[in-house]
């Protein structure tokens, strides 16, 4: 009987701790992933951000750090790249500048020495953050989720003057259940979009969207020469 | 006493061990399906052996035979057994073809990880999510093997044992790390959800590198999933995804990935479409898409050829009788009267095209069709990989260090997506370079392929639009091969001048949409899909400068199309406005009056502001003016002018305008990703709203946002301002918007397209009104 009471309590105990072990990680993504972020617009029309939960990353589809299991041929450390911040892409032979990714118009000098000078166009904001997920959201409709990961920073040279950009993945999560994602270079400064690539392929065999009827008449005034 | 302690240590152990094992197995919310799999739910598995499973090897509608089949059967009846893997998870196996990628399958959105048996079988009940996630894993690694196969049978006729190319190959030698031997392709394995919550509808999402298979909404019980042909089809969207990029990612500094289309209607995305049907067909060598998943309860299902009995009467496999361009972009096999705007369908002539291409080589190369189709998809992997090449090299042998393909690094993303993206016509030129190029070396066993059988086949369905083979595209000095002229008896070439607005009395060149709540779904929805960025922070969240006149008042966001009319006794196809900053202006930003070789466009004159240009370039900023100029009334002449000088005149702050970083384009700025619109095509004689109409009630077709550009106007813009807008339009069987007949019919170059030279001038002269 003892021995019964011994047993059972045991596994009691261990149920319990790996209960809670999971519901904790389950509420907020752990540490290595915190560069998950979720903006929502709620009923007053107010933006609120918090750190996405699993929860959010199940519903957008987003793999979480097992995905990497599939992975082969890398050491482990490097299994869970895809949720722990600034990581750059595999194989890349990116140059780097203030440990930002370096793009645009880059042979022309040797933008990786920083003792050469660049005028930079821009001034990262701490902030720049907030300010993308208020834009991406200002015109949605309540309930819309979007969750933003920031992946790297880039610094991108244009006229030979460079300006500083992150690159983010963005997924949009609609309250029918729809969701988008792309990726984006969004401006450090200003949190603003000037880049996308990497969009959803959606078959859609009856089109989710109302077309807008052709007008009849042009009131507007336009002409032509 | 000893034992004793053994015994409560060993029990205390054994306990923690259970439940340690058992929660391991029950990871989070995802739990269900693993811990019912574990508990034995599995059917049928004492009738395979280990690593096996059973799956549907076909669509149910193929493996019953009936047309007809209701989603009530029992589609257990129609599985077979097959070898699954051996892993304990689903998973691409280990060696992934010498990939350092892979491949899982889940069930859905609550699976944490991919599928486990417990016992080394795979067979389930065909009711069940975990069938599903079987059944998409077996035809999603049978296609993996087949087109990782391929890639590897790629490199060995492209390069000889001392990596020389064979022919001028844009298959990067160092796609393949050359230590490990590896493709390097990204890095995230591609993960498919079997079972997924997305009534009608499956998709490729890009970014995270996700297929969603979903399930049809009026039969719940119908899923995506027990559609092998789907399956096929949307693993052919990533495949695109790997070939558009293989010289991006084996360059290793290009952040932007090329995408294959702009999501709404435009003829890359069909192209596209047209591509992953015929994967399908790669894979089951038959030539109908999705009898079940899309054909049997949604009256979506494609054929691939043309004696296909689901197609209208009139097409046949006669060379008379082909899916040809541009008359069958908007045919709809099921349902032939109504004209429908959709790259599903019109990515059908693409696919009719290929599977043609396979009977042919078949026939004249003495290839089995096995051969055949690997052959065709190695040429698709070609061309994908040149025109998405976004470090602009393009192709191997171009060892000149300059740029190829997609104007410079700089600008690359907006040449391949805007400029000069993937159409019928450059799609198909490359294909037909890459098959001239190569069927002879070691294609075509004992025979020869010639240039007129391949230019032959390419007209009978209307795509033989180019001239020449535009081998050497910007690198050009001399000649390219031309095409032969005999052979174009059905593609017709238009004169861009044939494209005008319409001139009907009274008709309406243009249409303006200013409607507050239609205009917020269109940011919303081009937005959300990552068409759009982002708006100024001038334009309010409630777009309440937005007044629903249709016309265009300060602060409004508005959506234009513009109502073009084909004057021509043929049909066009593809047309595309641009409204894109272009080399309009000169550095200080005057209006150009361009040179007379370059257009008819006499706009503006000297008096009214113009400075003469002739040379059009695209490596600065400065070359690349907003399509909008402003009047300016002065004491003594009216002149069109720049934003800039505009701004200046009024003394207007720059913190006022539109963008208070830059104010070039202060007053009026058509939105980045919405500053083009696409029309499938325009019939003889008519506008694309008769063109679209329905026969039968004559209804006009409704617009979508792919047909709109997008514009947003400042508040501080003064009413009675006009504003001029020099649009550029061009479609694809255009005679001289993509070659020019002044220089031997050559392609134009790409800095060329920032110039008005390859396309129609059109302006808009658009009053502000409050």
């Amino acid at each position: 009987m003892k021995k019964f009471w011994l047993f059972s309590i045991s596994v009691l105990i261990a149920f319990t701790i790996e209960i809670y072990s999971k519901k904790a990680n389950n509420f907020f993504v752990s540490k290595n992933k915190n560069q998950w972020k979720t903006f929502e617009k709620n009923s007053n029309q107010e933006i609120i951000s918090h750190k996405t939960t699993n929860i959010e990353m199940q519903e957008a589809h987003i793999p979480t750090t097992k995905r990497a299991i599939a992975q082969e041929q890398k050491p482990e450390k490097d299994l869970s790249g895809e949720d722990s911040s600034n990581v750059l892409p595999n194989s890349s032979n990116f140059l780097m500048r203030e440990n930002r990714v370096l793009i645009g118009d880059i042979q022309k000098r040797n933008y990786q020495d920083e003792n050469i000078e660049l005028e930079m166009n821009n001034v990262p904001n701490n902030n720049w953050k907030e300010i993308l997920g208020s834009e991406l959201l200002r015109f949605q409709h309540d309930d819309t989720k979007v969750m933003v990961k920031e992946e790297f920073p880039v610094i991108k040279i244009i006229d030979g003057k460079g300006i500083y950009l992150e690159q983010v993945l963005i997924t949009y999560m609609f309250k029918n259940g729809n969701k988008n994602s792309y990726r984006a270079l969004v401006n450090s400064e200003t949190g603003l979009v000037i880049e996308t690539w990497d969009r959803t392929v959606h078959e859609n065999y009856r089109k989710t969207e109302a077309g807008i009827a052709l007008p009849i008449m042009n009131t507007s005034g336009i002409t032509t020469r | 006493m000893v034992i004793k302690r053994n015994n409560s240590t060993c029990l205390v152990s054994v306990a923690v061990f259970t439940a340690t094992l058992f929660s391991s197995c029950v990871p989070s919310v995802g739990s269900n399906m693993r811990s019912r799999e574990s508990s034995g739910l599995s059917s049928g598995s004492s009738n395979v052996a280990i690593y096996q499973g059973k799956i549907l090897a076909d669509n149910p509608i193929i493996l019953s035979k009936n047309s007809e089949l209701p989603d009530t059967f029992d589609l257990n009846k129609l599985m077979s057994t097959a070898t699954i893997t051996t892993n304990s998870f689903l998973k691409g196996n280990e060696s992934c073809f010498g990939l350092n990628y892979c491949f899982e399958v889940r069930q859905n959105k609550d699976a944490p990880s991919a599928l486990q048996t417990v016992d080394g079988k795979w067979a389930f009940n065909a009711n069940t999510p975990e069938f599903l996630q079987v059944n998409t894993f077996y035809h999603l690694n049978s296609i993996s093997d087949m087109f990782y196969k391929n890639l590897t049978s790629l490199f060995f006729s492209a390069y000889d044992g001392a990596n020389n190319t064979q022919y001028d190959t844009a298959i990067p030698l160092d796609l393949k790390d050359s230590i490990t031997q590896k493709y390097k392709m990204g890095g995230s394995p591609l993960i498919a959800y079997a079972d997924c919550d997305q009534p009608d509808n499956a998709y490729f999402d890009r970014a995270t590198q996700t297929l969603c298979f979903g399930y049809i909404n009026a039969h719940p019980n119908v899923k995506w999933a027990q559609d092998s042909s789907a399956i096929y089809h949307e693993t052919g969207h990533f495949f695109q995804k790997l070939q558009l990029n293989f010289r991006n990612f084996a360059d290793g500094t290009i952040l932007q990935k090329s995408d294959m289309g702009n999501i709404y209607y435009d003829e890359a995305g069909s192209i596209g479409e047209g591509l992953s049907d015929f994967y399908s067909f790669y894979v089951n060598g038959r030539t109908h898409f999705s009898e079940w998943g899309a054909g049997r309860f949604l009256q979506a299902s494609r054929p691939m050829i043309e004696s296909d009995p689901l197609h209208a009467p009139g097409l046949g496999t006669d060379v008379d009788k082909r899916l040809s361009y541009p008359q069958y972009i908007d045919y709809n096999p099921n349902n032939p009267s109504i004209p429908s705007e959709d790259i599903h369908l019109s990515g059908m002539i693409i696919s009719h095209y290929l599977v043609a291409l396979v009977q042919d080589l078949q026939d004249k190369c003495n290839l089995t069709k096995r051969e055949s189709s690997d052959y065709v998809v190695q040429l698709i992997s070609e061309s994908l990989a040149e025109l998405g090449d976004l470090t602009t090299k393009g192709t191997e042998r171009n060892t000149s260090g300059s740029p190829k393909i997609n104007l410079s690094k700089l600008y690359a993303s907006d040449w391949f997506n805007k400029v000069n993206p993937i159409n019928f016509r450059s799609f198909t030129q490359t294909f037909a370079k890459n098959l001239k190029n190569t069927v002879n070396i070691n294609h075509c066993s004992g025979a020869t392929y010639t240039n007129d059988q391949l230019e032959s086949l390419i007209d009978q369905y209307g795509l033989l639009l180019f001239r020449t083979y535009n081998e050497n595209r910007n690198l050009l000095t001399g000649v390219n091969t031309p095409v032969n002229p005999i052979n174009r008896k059905k593609s017709q070439l238009i004169s861009k001048d044939q494209i005008i607005l319409d001139p009907t009395p009274n008709a309406s060149i243009a249409f303006v949409i200013d409607n507050k709540d239609q205009i917020k779904e269109g940011i919303n929805s081009l937005q959300s899909i990552g068409t759009i960025g982002s708006l100024s922070p001038q334009t309010p969240s409630d777009l309440g400068f937005n007044n629903n006149n249709g016309k265009i008042s300060p602060g409004e966001v508005v959506a234009l199309a513009l109502n073009l009319y084909n004057k021509s006794n043929s049909t066009i196809g593809g047309v595309q406005v641009l409204a894109n900053d272009w080399n309009q202006a000169d550095a200080t930003g005057k209006p150009c009056q361009f040179d007379s070789k370059l257009t008819n466009d006499t706009w503006p004159l000297k008096s009214e502001g113009g400075v003469p240009c002739s040379d059009i370039k695209a490596d600065a900023s400065s070359n690349f003016a907003p399509v909008c100029f402003m009047q300016l009334n002065e004491a003594t002449a009216t002149k069109w002018v720049s934003q800039k000088e505009f701004r200046n005149k009024m003394a207007l702050d720059n913190s006022f305008c539109l963008d208070s970083t830059d104010d070039k384009d202060c007053f009026i700025r058509a939105i980045k990703g919405a500053d083009q619109a696409y029309f499938s095509k325009i019939n003889p004689t008519s506008t694309w709203g008769k063109t679209l109409a329905d026969p039968t009630t004559g209804k006009a077709p409704s617009l979508y946002w792919g047909n709109l550009m997008l514009f947003e106007i400042s508040k501080h813009i003064p009413p009675g301002t006009v504003i001029d807008c020099r649009m550029r339009v061009r479609f694809t069987n255009c005679e001289d918007c993509y070659h020019d007949k002044d220089k031997n019919n050559n392609d134009f170059k790409d800095s060329e397209y920032n110039g008005p030279k390859p396309f129609k001038i059109i302006h808009l002269q658009i009053p502000i009104t409050d």
